[in-house]
């Protein structure tokens, strides 16, 4: 059982839509694979990174692992449970041990609500505590986020975005859970304030002992704040590694292109989707055989045919790449360069 | 296009199935039964004769069963007798059918024929002192209550001025002027009451549809604001129009009650109206069952009407 | 005073609407008008169900300032006191109305797929049927029948319940329409989802998080249907089946009147008048509000 040694798990994870797409014939109805065989580990502690274009999947991904969606495919290991299969009743004791922090801190607090409805809610729906037990909660958790206790009468609407998504993070503490889902917490953020919010996500990761999953576009972000990234290329992770592994040693050329086109590594200036030439393929009529092989420069006959796996690289930096070139690949493009 | 009509034909007819339950459990619901009403005009039944009566006319058994047996009768042309008219129910409703779709389809005709001229003229100068205007009336409309509004169309043209009749219907062998002259206050009342707000939706319908870019296409080819307006806007704009006609008729025949109540004019709202409050239960049931078929054929007819200005309409639950 | 908070914009862009406060400020008065009905009573020295059969239909004096009616009732005081009730009955019933509309909208928009159309479906029914003949019915069933207590069959309000009952689940509709349409984009909100996170389930979400965000969609639709209730109200008490003498309202006032209309046609002009001045009013300021609380809505 080494799941155990794991916040989470996940096994061949798979999740698919049903969509209408508009045809000449009229509504079609089509299934989109937004996240296809994803297997990873995250372990206590650790932040893991996922990257990747807007479209990838990196969000659904993100939802399955905090239980907003039911995996099609495959399974999740949460705190050793089998999370993937079970039935709405069954999951709401395991909300407590994930929780997840939204893009947009201004449509994720209900705006009727006051700061204090919204960091009680939890604890009424779980705890017996008396209302004075969970008013005191409630007031520490803001201040633990750089808010002060008396904020807790107000309406969302009274904060600005970065006070917002302070209360976000707050909500997100309240049930005490070992691990959060940050899906692109600072993106809808002005830029001055997106440090402040990573620096506070940093020092609850100590107070609190969590463990993140932290989703973004922003490379420099990313390299900041995680031990561990993922890439993702169209609902697959294309490449896994420790931070430095991955920056100084891609092995895929997707994660090469990326990183390559980030001269320095600073904030605002290291966003995906500007980098690479054209759009990622539909999700709705993937490519056969590797999902990059149409954008990549390296892309061979075995590229178009077959789908590559995650194939270990260098088992000391748990790295990992989905490339059926990945051991000829730093000098293919050494030679390009 | 046949899938479409025969699925809400279908679904009209289920319906109507359903209403005629409701209607029969909750006519049965009214004071006093047929037995009753034998018993008061025949003081010499005994509780015995009563109780007897009653199982002879299957009115001991559960509702289902003479519901059931009611349906039965009714599907093999048996409708029963008016107590009040002393005459089998059909021969009561069917004139009274006819007055009624005269009366209605004259008073939505006008309806139409106002508002969407009017509707299409407040939209086309919008915020201007016309459309103000157009706006305070449609807003009138919807708002002044339907009987009313008789009581004051008989006070100004029956009372002061005399010029017409304050009710009833023309004798049969009175010639067309006399005829109109009795139709045209109630039709005056019904299609007021309708007209405030196919105004309305005429005109935010149009506003709507004025908003699209290939309104704009031809007006940047040349077309004048008013050939734009009424050639090119007019017909896409009444598509919505229209689907909210089809669930006004029911609102249609409610107005049509109330005024052929206050005008007495023998249609089928007044005879609803009059079997009610007689006791008439055989009369009730079925007159409030032709009327909702009324309805409910009228609902079919503007959906096939909205099915020919849409021609993208193919299969159905495209409803907005 | 600039605060940017919903509210505060709302207000702002209703003061542009100066049909909607005109109305606001009549229905006030009115209201006002009616609840000092008692006041009136003393000033004038009689009571509005006092019968003089000495003067009968007399014209408008100083001791009657609308005159008298074939009773020899005062009209002005008869007209405040069916205000009271046409009032009373309205509202009561437009908010018992909006929460049925309101559960209706939720659960369609809310729980979706077959639930949505089941709901819509049956909405679409109630809205295509001829209601008025079906109400006449509702009106004539014996209470008796139903199993209801005497004490309450034989009250003397039962008229006032039993048309709030009825107009109620009649004129409930159009707010099922709107909160339908309102919840369907309020639950794409993350806030829900955020909810869900937390562990609230379909109800919580549902009453606690959307509903407090349905509140100007209700206040808009509340105020719409009231004009519609109390017209629906008025016809049903002018037929005779609804708010029963010798309590008066605005609607059976009219019943006796139209015997009258030759002899006494002012007696048929004032509670009319009263009706179509209240119910526009209150369409006049729904169709205020709508504009100011929700801006995008083109009605």
């Amino acid at each position: 059982m080494p799941d155990l040694d794991y916040v989470v798990s996940t096994r061949n994870l798979s999740k698919r839509f049903d969509t209408r797409i508009a045809t000449e014939k009229g509504w079609e109805k089509r299934t989109v694979a937004a996240v296809s065989d994803v297997s990873l580990d995250i372990a206590p502690g650790e932040t893991l990174g996922l990257v990747g274009e807007s479209g990838c999947g990196k969000t659904t991904l993100g939802r399955m692992l905090s239980l907003f969606y039911e995996p099609s495919d495959g399974s999740i290991t949460l705190k050793g449970v089998d999370v993937g299969k079970l039935k709405p009743r069954e999951i709401k004791p395991m909300r407590q041990q994930v929780q997840m922090i939204f893009q947009d801190p201004m449509s994720s607090l209900n705006p009727r609500h006051t700061i204090e409805s919204i960091l009680t809610e939890p604890m009424k729906i779980f705890s017996r505590d008396p209302a004075s037990v969970r008013r005191k909660k409630a007031g520490d958790l803001l201040e633990s986020v750089g808010l002060p206790a008396n904020s807790l009468s107000k309406y969302p609407h009274e904060f600005s975005g970065g006070q917002r998504q302070r209360i976000t993070i707050a909500r997100a503490l309240v049930l005490n859970p070992g691990f959060i889902v940050a899906d692109e917490p600072v993106s809808a953020l002005d830029v001055s304030v997106q440090s402040q919010i990573l620096n506070l996500l940093q020092d609850i990761k100590q107070e609190f002992h969590l463990t993140y999953l932290f989703i973004s576009h922003d490379l420099a972000v990313v390299h900041h704040l995680a031990d561990r990234v993922a890439v993702m290329y169209l609902g697959r992770i294309v490449e896994i590694a420790d931070r430095d592994a991955l920056f100084t040693d891609a092995r895929h050329p997707y994660t090469q292109s990326l990183l390559s086109s980030v001269p320095t590594i600073v904030p605002n200036k290291s966003k995906i989707g500007r980098v690479l030439q054209g759009d990622p393929p539909s999700p709705i009529s993937p490519p056969a055989g590797c999902p990059f092989h149409p954008r990549c420069p390296h892309a061979v006959d075995a590229c178009r045919e077959k789908v590559p796996t995650l194939e270990t690289v260098d088992a000391k930096y748990r790295h990992e790449a989905a490339c059926h070139r990945k051991d000829e690949i730093k000098r293919l493009s050494g030679d390009s360069t | 296009m046949r899938r479409f009509l025969l699925s809400r034909l279908l679904q009209s007819l289920v319906v109507l199935v359903i209403m005629s339950f409701v209607i029969y459990a909750l006519i049965g619901l009214m004071p006093g039964d047929p037995i009753d009403l034998m018993i008061s005009a025949n003081p010499n039944m005994t509780a015995a004769d009563a109780a007897a009566l009653r199982a002879i006319y299957g009115l001991d058994l559960p509702i289902y069963e003479r519901y059931w047996n009611w349906l039965t009768a009714a599907l093999q042309g048996d409708l029963g007798y008016s107590r009040l008219f002393g005459q089998p129910v059909l021969d009561v409703l069917l004139p009274a059918l006819g007055n009624t779709v005269i009366l209605m389809g004259t008073a939505f005709t006008l309806a139409v024929m106002v508002a969407i001229p009017i509707g299409t003229l407040a939209a086309s100068k919008p915020r201007s002192a016309v459309d103000y205007g157009i706006n305070l009336f449609a807003f009138a409309g919807i708002s002044i209550p339907s009987f009313w509004l008789a009581l004051m169309l008989i006070i100004i043209f029956s009372v002061s001025l005399g010029w017409l009749p304050a009710g009833g219907i023309a004798s049969a062998n009175a010639g067309f002027v006399e005829y109109i002259s009795y139709m045209v206050l109630p039709v005056l009342t019904i299609a007021t009451l309708s007209i405030g707000s196919y105004t309305r939706y005429t005109r935010s319908s149009m506003l709507e549809t004025l908003r699209h870019d290939y309104i704009r296409t031809a007006r940047a080819k040349g077309a004048s604001r008013r050939r734009v307006v009424w050639k090119h806007a007019l017909r896409n704009a009444l598509i919505p129009v229209v689907t909210i006609l089809a669930l006004d008729f029911g609102f249609l025949f409610s107005g049509a009650l109330v005024t052929e109540t206050i005008f007495s004019w023998p249609g089928m709202g007044k005879l609803i109206f009059d079997a009610v409050m007689g006791n008439d239960f055989n009369l009730a049931l079925v007159a409030l069952l032709f009327a909702t078929a009324l309805v409910l054929t009228a609902n079919l007819l503007a959906d096939l009407c909205y099915a020919w200005l849409d021609p993208r309409i193919v299969i159905g639950g495209g409803k907005v | 005073m600039t605060s940017n908070s919903p509210l505060s914009l709302a207000a702002r862009r209703f003061r542009r609407h100066k049909l909607a406060i005109f109305s606001a400020g009549l229905l006030l008065l009115m209201i006002v008008l009616v609840m000092a009905a008692p006041l009136f009573e003393a000033l004038l020295g009689v009571g509005a169900n006092d019968v003089n059969l000495m003067s009968r239909l007399l014209p408008p004096s100083l001791a009657h300032p609308l005159g008298t009616d074939e009773l020899g009732r005062d009209v002005f005081l008869r007209l405040l006191y069916g205000g009271r009730i046409s009032l009373f009955t309205g509202l009561t019933a437009a908010v018992f109305a909006a929460s049925i509309g309101t559960v209706v909208g939720l659960f369609a928009g809310f729980l979706g797929g077959r639930v949505d159309a089941a709901l819509m479906r049956l909405t679409d029914s109630v809205i295509a049927l001829p209601l008025l003949p079906l109400l006449i019915v509702l009106v004539a069933i014996d209470l008796n029948k139903l199993g209801l207590p005497q004490s309450i069959v034989e009250s003397e309000d039962v008229s006032f319940y039993r048309i709030v009952f009825i107009v109620a689940i009649t004129g409930w509709t159009t707010v099922a329409r709107l909160v339908r349409g309102a919840t369907l984009s309020l639950k794409e909100q993350e806030f829900v989802m955020a909810a869900r996170g937390v562990g609230a389930g379909n109800m919580r979400i549902m009453f606690r998080h959307i509903l407090p965000n349905l509140l100007s969609v209700i206040i808009v639709a509340v105020t719409l249907s009231i004009g519609t209730v109390i017209l629906l109200e008025s016809v049903l008490s002018f037929l005779g089946l609804g708010i029963q003498p010798p309590m008066a309202s605005w609607g059976n006032m009219l019943t006796n009147a139209q015997q009258l209309i030759w002899e006494a046609p002012m007696l048929a002009v004032y509670p009319g008048l009263l009706i179509f001045v209240t119910v526009i009013s209150f369409n006049f300021l729904g169709d205020g509000l709508q504009d100011a609380l929700d801006p995008k809505a083109e009605y």
